[in-house]
C-alpha cells in the first residue's frame, strides 16, 4: 500500500512517517502544500494524509484541486481540535475521513486500510459473508452456520459494519462514528456495551470466535485462526 | 457651512427667474401699449399726411394721462409741431429715455421719469410715443427689496439651523465617543446612550451597542475560557509531571516503566479531552457554528440515544425508557444536538445510584420539549445555576469521573439553538427539560 502525507510540522510527519513504514506502508511525504499537490496530481496513491493547515496552499485547497482534476484516491485529513466545523469542511472538500490531532497511531492505522480498501459503489454486495456467518442485506436477516441470528437495528448495523471491514481492525471511534453517528467521545462504555451483546448472539452459541477484541486499537472480525 | 451657500444660491436663482420674467413680461405689455397707441398716427399721416397726423397727435396728447402717456411730433430740425412733451434729439426703435419737468397726475412737483418710448421717421417728421416706466420700475425696486430680505433671512436661518443641526450631532457623537472612551478604560458594560426615536443617529448607537454587546460576550467568554485553562489543566498536568517523575527516580524494570508511560499516555488523554471540551464549548458560545444549521429530526436523534445507552445503563443496573414523539424537527447541528443528548443521558447515568430509572421525553404541544429525567439523589435548589458552569461539580460528586464540563456543554448548545435549558425537581431525581423555539416563534 503507498501512502501520501503531506504535514508540515518535522515532529509529527516524522511520527506518522515511522509507524505507517513499520506497518508496511510505502511513504511519501511533501512538507508543504505545493510540494504535495505535485505529488498528489503526479503519483498514484492508495491514500492520502492531508493535514489541514499548511504553509502555503492549505489542505482543503490541495483536495478540491485534485478532487476538480479527477483524482478520487481516498483522503484522510488531520485536523486541530479547534475546529469544530472541520470535519463538515473537510467531507465538502472531498475528503473521506478526518482525525483530530493528536491521535493515537491505532486509530490512523485503521482509518488508512479501511479508506484504502474501501469497495467501490459499483460493486456493492448484498451479502456479506465471514466463515460461516452470513449477512443478507436486502432481506435483512443474519445466519451463522444456517440458524437465523435475531439482531436490533443497531446491532445489525453494528455487525454490518464489522462485516463491510472484516479482517481489519476498526477502532472504537469509527464504530462510534459509522454506527451511531457520535462525532464525540462519549465518557460511557457504549461499544464495548454492544460489543459483548453482539458477541452473545453471534459468538456464543457457536463453535469459534468471529469478533476479536485487537488491544489498544479496536476490534476485528475474522474466521478464528 | 456648505449647507448655508447652497441654501442662498438656490434664494438667488429663483429670485433672478422670478425678476427676469416679472420685468419681461411688464415690458412687453407696455410695449404693447405703445404699438397700439403708434398704429392710427401712423395711419393717420398715411391717410392725410402731415396735417392729418398734427390733428390726431393733439387729440391724442390731449386724451392722455398726465405722466403716463407721452406723446411728441416734432420737425426734423426739433420744431414741436404737437404734442406734451418737449423737443428731442430724434431716433428711430425703441429706446429708454429720462424726461425732466414731468407733472403726474394730481401733482405739482416737476419729476424726472424714466420712459420707454419708440420712435419713427415719417418723411421730414420725428414722432414719439412712450409710457412710464414707474410702475416697471417701481415692481422691479419692490421685487429685489424681498430678494435681500429674503437672503438675509435664509443665510441667518442656514447658518442657525446649520450649527444648532451640527452641535445636536456633534454632542451625539462626543456621547459615543465618551463611551467608547470608558469602554478602552476597561468598563466593557458601558453602552452608547439611545434616546429611542428611531433616526439615523439612533439608530446607529443601537447597532454600535449590539456590537459592544457581542464584544464584551466574546472576552467574557475569552477570559473564561483562559481562566479555566489556567486552573483546571495545571492540576492534571502538575500531575502528569509528578508520575514520570517518580516513575525516572525509582523505576527499576521495563514493566515499571511501561506502566509509568500507560500512566503518563492515560493522564495526557484525559487532559487534551478537557482542553478538547474546553474549546468546543468556547467555539460554540462564539455562534459561528449557526451557519451550518439543518432541519434535524429530534425524534431521530433521541431515539438513537436510547438505543445506544439503554443497555450501558441496563448493565449499571439502571434502566433507559423512552416517550418519543415521532418527527418532530428543528433547525439545528445534528451531532451537536447529539452529544447534548448523550452527555444529558450520561449525566444521568454517572450521578444516579443502581436502580435507578431514566425517562427521556419528546413532546411538541406548543413547542418541542426535551426532557431528561432521573430517579437520583437531584440536585439542591441553590446549585441548579451553578452547575451549568464550567468545571462545577457538586462536593459529594467529585470522586466520580468527568471532567465537570458536561452541562457547560449542554447549556451552550442549547443556547446556540435558542433552547430554553431548565432544571427542575423531579421528586426525586432531577429533571432537565430543553424547550427548542416554536415553529411559529423561528
Amino acid at each position: 500500500m503507498k501512502a501520501l502525507l503531506i504535514e508540515d510540522d518535522t515532529e509529527t510527519a516524522a511520527y506518522i512517517v515511522n509507524g505507517l513504514t513499520e506497518a508496511g506502508l510505502v511513504v511519501d511525504h511533501a512538507e508543504n502544500g505545493h510540494d504535495g499537490l505535485l505529488l498528489a496530481a503526479g503519483e498514484s496513491y492508495d491514500v492520502m494524509i492531508v493535514d489541514r493547515m499548511l504553509p502555503g496552499l492549505d489542505g482543503l485547497a490541495i483536495v478540491k484541486t485534485i478532487r476538480g482534476a479527477g483524482v478520487k484516491t481516498p483522503v484522510l485529513f488531520l485536523t486541530t481540535m479547534a475546529g469544530v466545523d472541520d470535519r463538515v469542511e473537510g467531507l465538502e472538500a472531498g475528503g473521506d475521513d478526518y482525525l483530530v490531532k493528536p491521535f493515537a497511531f491505532s486509530e490512523l492505522l485503521a482509518r488508512l486500510h479501511a479508506l484504502a480498501r474501501r469497495p467501490p459503489l459499483s460493486a456493492e454486495e448484498t451479502v456479506l459473508k465471514v466463515a460461516d456467518l452470513e449477512m443478507d442485506l436486502i432481506r435483512r436477516n443474519v445466519t451463522r452456520g444456517g440458524q437465523p441470528i435475531d439482531l436490533q437495528p443497531r446491532e445489525f448495523r453494528l455487525l454490518e459494519y464489522l462485516m463491510r471491514n472484516a479482517g481489519r481492525v476498526v477502532t472504537r471511534t469509527m464504530l462510534l462514528e459509522q454506527v451511531w453517528e457520535f462525532h464525540f467521545d462519549p465518557k460511557t462504555n457504549v461499544v464495548e456495551t454492544h460489543i459483548s451483546r453482539l458477541r452473545a448472539k453471534v459468538d456464543k452459541p457457536f463453535d469459534g470466535e468471529l469478533i476479536h477484541t485487537v488491544r489498544g486499537a479496536g476490534y476485528s472480525l475474522h474466521a478464528p485462526r | 457651512m456648505a449647507y448655508t451657500l447652497f441654501f442662498v444660491a438656490s434664494a438667488a436663482i429663483l429670485f433672478s427667474v422670478l425678476y427676469w420674467s416679472v420685468t419681461r413680461e411688464l415690458t412687453q405689455e407696455l410695449e404693447a401699449g405703445i404699438e397700439e397707441d403708434m398704429r392710427p398716427l401712423v395711419t393717420a399721416y398715411s391717410e392725410g399726411r402731415l396735417q392729418r397726423l398734427v390733428e390726431a397727435v393733439r387729440e391724442r396728447a390731449q386724451a392722455a394721462r398726465p405722466g403716463e402717456t407721452f406723446i411728441l411730433l416734432q420737425t426734423v430740425n426739433r420744431a414741436v409741431l404737437a404734442g406734451n412733451i418737449i423737443s428731442l434729439p430724434p431716433f428711430t426703435g425703441w429706446r429708454e429715455l429720462v424726461l425732466g419737468g414731468v407733472k403726474n397726475e394730481g401733482e405739482d412737483i416737476d419729476r424726472h421719469e424714466t420712459v420707454l418710448a419708440l420712435g419713427v421717421q415719417l418723411d421730414s417728421a420725428f414722432l414719439l410715443v412712450g409710457r412710464n416706466l414707474r410702475r416697471v420700475k417701481e415692481i422691479q425696486e419692490l421685487l429685489l427689496r424681498s430678494l435681500a430680505w429674503t437672503l438675509a433671512v435664509t443665510i441667518v436661518l442656514a447658518i442657525a439651523g446649520g450649527a444648532a443641526l451640527g452641535r445636536g450631532a456633534l454632542r451625539r457623537i462626543e456621547a459615543i465617543n465618551r463611551a467608547f472612551q470608558e469602554i478602552v478604560d476597561g468598563n466593557l458594560s458601558r453602552r452608547v446612550p439611545t434616546r429611542g426615536t428611531r433616526d439615523e443617529m439612533d439608530r446607529l448607537a443601537t447597532n454600535i451597542n449590539f456590537i459592544l454587546d457581542r464584544i464584551e460576550q466574546l472576552i467574557v467568554n475569552l477570559q473564561q475560557v483562559t481562566n479555566d485553562i489556567a486552573h483546571d489543566l495545571r492540576t492534571p498536568l502538575g500531575r502528569l509531571r509528578q508520575g514520570l517523575e517518580s516513575a525516572r527516580l525509582k523505576g527499576s524494570s521495563i514493566e515499571e516503566y511501561q506502566a509509568a508511560i500507560d500512566g503518563a499516555i492515560e493522564k495526557t488523554d484525559t487532559i487534551l479531552d478537557t482542553f478538547a471540551a474546553l474549546l468546543r464549548i468556547a467555539q460554540i458560545e462564539s455562534k459561528a457554528r449557526r451557519g451550518r444549521f439543518t432541519v434535524v429530526d429530534l425524534s431521530e436523534v433521541s431515539n438513537r440515544i436510547i438505543e445506544a445507552y439503554e443497555s450501558v445503563m441496563d448493565d449499571a443496573g439502571q434502566s433507559l425508557s423512552g416517550n418519543i414523539a415521532p418527527g418532530i424537527q428543528v433547525p439545528g447541528d445534528k451531532d451537536l444536538l447529539t452529544q447534548m443528548l448523550a452527555n444529558l443521558v450520561e449525566n444521568a447515568t454517572r450521578h444516579c445510584p443502581a436502580g435507578a430509572k431514566v425517562m427521556v421525553t419528546l413532546t411538541n404541544e406548543t413547542a418541542p420539549i426535551l426532557t431528561v429525567a432521573d430517579t437520583g439523589p437531584g440536585i439542591p435548589t441553590n446549585s441548579r445555576e451553578a452547575i451549568l458552569r464550567r468545571f462545577y461539580r457538586l462536593e459529594d460528586s467529585r470522586t466520580t469521573p468527568g471532567s465537570g464540563l458536561g452541562l457547560a456543554l449542554v447549556k451552550a448548545i442549547a443556547d446556540l439553538h435558542n433552547a430554553t435549558l431548565t432544571l427542575s425537581d423531579n421528586g426525586p431525581g432531577l429533571r432537565v427539560s430543553l424547550r427548542f423555539p416554536a415553529a411559529t416563534d423561528r
